[in-house]
């Protein structure tokens, strides 16, 4: 009787041991257990035809990004191109400060110049390469200064201007001048009206700035 | 162990009582059947063992055979699940550079978006500062006004530089926002100056008729100009030398910018190079 109730109680140990082991066994093999050899072919080939598609619309996407890229990379390398011909421009415009060496033009006078004296200088001074041009420390000389005297006084740009006149330039002193003091020119043309044009090479500093302002005239636009 | 009836536990008495009494009857009899009739004839045993034998050998065929069968299943089992986790991680790392990419595309889609701006803000601002000194083209309404010397006049009374300038100065005192004599712009690096028989302007030698194209409000530059000091002057300057001058407002004028050399000429103005006109 002992020794059969001992086996039996063996007998359900083991049963019980062996039904652990193969549940073990059967979460070792994940969820795929459960399917069959025909369907995890079919998982496979459908995983596959999954992948595929993404893998065409990450090419697409890639192929999108690098011409996004390009394109980026182009403007950014035309905005600079623009940038910096905007900083240039701003010297002959008159946005940008400009310094350097030059040539100080002080016109001495008994009346008030007329604007061919004043338009003469500004002439010659440009033909001799001056990159800006500033009157009385006040006036910035830009594409069209508009030049006038009324009642005796000075205007240049509407800016009243009283003596003593002082045109200063930056360039190459002596090409500014020579450009002046040439045998029949400003200098001369001033002398034998009784003035004198008092000339001296300085380092110049041009502060005054134009306000490049547009009312009627539309600006082409240069490619974006 | 005693036989006790009060302390049988529930399991032994499931074991004592499992067979049926009627069966337990049964089966003694049965076994002393067979033994009677086993000693009744000892020869009948063979078949009966060779029976047993041909069954047991087909046990252990099957047995085999099923051994044999269930490895290679399972290889082919392993080889699919192996794939299919191949395929699944593939699946996962292509979904996941799918997302990186469309990230980076939204990224570069914004960045090009105020790339964009930046130019157009660049590009207006160096079109305005061309417009203003003469180095980019400009259109507006405007006055042209044709100017000739009189016919058969002797040089003294041709139209010159100071001609001209006085009517470009009348032009800018009244207002105009632009300016070019046969087609030259006239620039911040620009002068009029006599040569020869013509004027040099931005280099290029113009002939007469001289075409002064100036944009301005077209209700007011003409009217404007003859007011200005310069523009008086010119008008006596023109009776007394007989040139013949024409004038005409237009709707549109387009005035081309002066050349890039005056601007390369300038060491102040840095690389200010034209761009090229590429791109929409």
């Amino acid at each position: 009787m002992l020794l059969r109730r001992a086996l039996i109680f063996l007998i359900l140990g083991v049963v019980g041991f062996a039904a652990v082991a193969q549940i073990r066994a059967l979460e070792g093999e994940r969820a795929y257990t459960t399917l069959r050899q025909q369907d995890l072919i079919a998982l496979i080939l459908g995983t596959e035809a999954g992948r595929e598609r993404l893998a065409s619309d990450l090419a697409r996407a890639t192929e999108e990004n690098a011409e996004l890229s390009r394109e980026l990379e182009e403007r950014e390398h035309r905005t600079v191109v623009r940038l910096r011909r905007a900083e240039g421009l701003g010297v002959p415009a008159g946005t940008r400060e400009v310094r350097g060496p030059g040539l100080r033009v002080q016109i001495s006078i008994e009346s008030t110049p007329t604007p061919e004296v004043v338009h003469d200088i500004f002439n010659e001074l440009r033909v001799a390469g001056a990159a800006s041009l500033e009157v009385n420390d006040s006036v910035r000389v830009g594409a069209l200064p508009a030049v006038e005297t009324r009642d005796g006084v000075l205007f240049v740009d509407g800016e009243r201007l009283a003596a003593p006149y002082v045109i200063e330039a930056v360039g190459d002193p002596a090409s500014l001048r020579g450009a002046l003091t040439f045998p029949g020119g400003p200098a001369d043309a001033l002398e034998e009206t009784g003035g004198e044009l008092a000339l001296r090479e300085d380092q110049v500093v041009i502060t005054s700035t134009l306000d490049p302002r547009l009312s009627v005239a539309t600006p082409e636009r240069s490619g974006r | 162990m005693t036989a006790d009836p009060t302390h049988v536990s529930l399991l032994d008495r499931i074991i004592e009582q499992s067979l049926e009494p009627e069966y337990r009857d049964a089966a003694r009899r049965r076994t002393t059947e067979v033994r009677e009739r086993g000693e009744r004839s000892g020869s009948g045993r063979v078949p009966v063992m060779l029976g047993w034998a041909a069954i047991g050998a087909l046990f252990i065929v099957a047995a085999q055979q099923s051994q044999a069968d269930q490895p290679a299943e399972l290889a082919t089992r392993q080889v699919l699940v192996e794939r299919l986790d191949a395929e699944r991680a593939e699946l996962d790392a292509v979904s996941q550079a799918l997302a990186e990419a469309r990230t980076e595309s939204s990224r570069l889609s914004s960045r090009l978006t105020t790339q964009t701006r930046q130019l157009q803000k660049a590009a207006d601002r160096a079109d305005t500062l061309g417009a203003v000194s003469g180095f980019a083209p400009v259109s507006g309404p405007g006055v042209v006004y044709t100017v000739d010397s009189a016919a058969q006049s002797d040089p003294a009374h041709r139209v010159q530089d100071r001609d001209l300038q006085l009517l470009v100065n009348g032009l800018a005192v009244a207002g105009a926002e632009g300016i070019a004599i046969n087609d030259q712009r006239l620039s911040s690096f620009s002068a009029i100056r006599n040569s020869g028989a013509g004027i040099r302007i931005n280099r290029v030698t113009v002939n007469p008729p001289y075409t002064v194209a100036a944009i301005g409000d077209v209700r007011r530059l003409a009217a404007d100009f003859v007011d200005t000091e310069s523009g008086a002057k010119w008008q006596t300057l023109v009776d007394a030398l007989g040139f013949t001058v024409s004038q005409s407002n237009r709707s549109s004028l387009d005035l081309p910018a002066a050349p890039d050399f005056l601007l390369a000429q300038c060491v102040q103005c840095g690389r200010a190079e034209k761009p090229s006109a590429d791109g929409p």
